[in-house]
């Protein structure tokens, strides 16, 4: 994620959807700041983490109070070597 | 330099592709994952299938024993190389360059095959005479070895004699690391010419007070000598040591990195092959390794592909993948998983990304 207060979101979300936010007395997901939107979108970071091993699922939190269709279109650029497919559009339907 | 490598039937890779390969390339991955195996393809692909190339493959995974004949004479089984252990599919190496048509562009097979003439006209090493020969055929530079085996798939090792092609430069340093004559006869090539200051540089990441490295014949304990000194008579000269010091003292790590600076310098313009490259090193010295083997690759045009199962090892390696430092940060990391059909690949930002935030690529 892009900044250390969005961290305090990720288990109500997940606790909101029904999932128990702890597992044998650890979080389900782990959860990494990265120090902001610069410092996230850096070369070769997202790829790395794309390509780590026994990773099952990555979660991209950005802020979307600028331009979200923007951020969105970085994202994907950094994710389109391991997603060609992703949409060029945030679709409307999420 | 390879740009790809396709993989097919070999030992536990069933169909394994490597792609968008840099100068340095680091394989990672589980155990028998089949880093070894990629190895081996690229020594044989390089060689254009040299049956002296083959025979080294199987002599050091050990696969060969004695026939059961009285005069107990060596076999080697080759069947071990094939994918499930039996002939019944072909080997396939195949492998793109950088620049179009050069020698890096080239394909070759493996493959039993029923013996044709030619096959025959060279009979009567193995105990009993069989209808079958094993086919080494390379595309680039071209080549076609046909060498007679049992249907149980052993070879006598006599059949494996070494060919010579001209621009055969491939270096294998194994996970016990080169073996005394290897580097004994690879350092009276470097001695005195201009590759042999780099080498005591090389080893200067491990000892800094290092001033020069020589080899002393009469305590090379080779053949029979009355000195067995059992690292070929290799002595160092250290800063305010008087005495000079026998390579020995001064640790496995020195052995490896030595063996690591010749390989490189034996492989100039081609391909230098190590197993399991950090062994023998403490993490301390591994950007010293890196930096060494960094350095020594680009001048002289040499592609590297090393493994490890450490994760000191691959995140030492971003320091000759950061594009502040001053290589050009051509460096891959490749996991191998054989259940896949394509390397995870890591490219210079990315290993460097996965250094700083201690990512788990094994």
């Amino acid at each position: 994620m892009e900044g250390g207060t969005d961290k305090r979101v990720i288990p109500y979300l997940i606790e909101a959807h029904d999932v128990a936010w702890e597992s044998d007395g650890q979080p389900v997901v782990h959860i990494d700041d990265k120090g902001g939107l610069e410092q996230l979108l850096k070369q070769g970071l997202l790829e790395a983490e794309l390509r780590a091993s026994g990773l099952e699922a990555l979660g991209v939190i950005v802020d979307a109070d600028g331009d979200a269709g923007a951020r969105w279109s970085e994202v994907r650029s950094r994710c389109a070597s391991e997603f060609p497919d992703l949409p060029e559009r945030i679709p409307e339907g999420g | 330099m390879y740009s790809s490598i396709r993989i097919g039937g070999y030992r536990g890779l069933d169909s394994f592709e490597l792609t968008e390969l840099g100068r340095i390339n680091l394989l990672v991955g589980g155990n028998n994952s089949g880093k070894t195996s990629i190895l081996e393809c690229i020594e044989l692909l390089r060689s254009a299938g040299n049956p002296a190339v083959l025979q080294s493959i199987i002599r050091r995974r050990g696969e060969w024993g004695y026939d059961g004949g009285e005069a107990r004479r060596p076999v080697l089984a080759v069947r071990h190389l094939f994918a499930g252990h039996d002939f019944g599919r072909k080997i396939t190496i195949e492998s793109d360059g950088k620049a179009a048509r050069d020698v890096w562009a080239s394909r070759m097979t493996i493959a039993m095959e029923d013996a044709d003439a030619e096959g025959q006209a060279d009979l009567g090493l193995l105990e009993e005479e069989t209808p079958f020969q094993l086919r080494l055929r390379c595309s680039n530079p071209i080549a076609d070895f046909k060498i007679r085996m049992s249907p149980e798939g052993f070879v006598d090792p006599r059949r494996l004699r070494p060919q010579r092609f001209d621009d055969e430069v491939v270096s294998f340093v194994s996970a016990v690391g080169m073996s005394v004559p290897e580097v004994v006869r690879t350092f009276d090539r470097v001695v005195l010419t201009d590759k042999e200051q780099p080498v005591t540089e090389a080893l200067r990441a491990i000892e800094p007070r290092i001033e020069r490295l020589a080899s002393v014949s009469h305590e090379q304990g080779m053949g029979g000598a009355p000195y067995r000194n059992a690292r070929g008579g290799m002595f160092l000269k250290l800063r305010d040591v008087p005495e000079r010091v026998p390579i020995g003292s001064a640790g496995e790590g020195m052995w490896r990195v030595l063996g690591l600076a010749l390989a490189l310098a034996n492989a100039q313009g081609g391909v230098l092959l190590v197993d399991e490259i950090d062994t023998g090193l403490h993490y301390s010295v591994l950007d010293g390794m890196w930096r060494m083997v960094g350095e020594r690759a680009e001048a002289l045009s040499v592609q590297v592909f090393a493994t490890t199962h450490s994760s000191d090892c691959y995140r030492s390696l971003a320091v000759v993948a950061a594009p502040d430092s001053q290589f050009s940060g051509d460096v891959t990391i490749q996991r191998v998983d054989p259940r896949r059909r394509k390397a995870a690949r890591f490219g210079s930002a990315e290993v460097v990304a996965a250094a700083e935030r201690g990512l788990e690529v094994r």
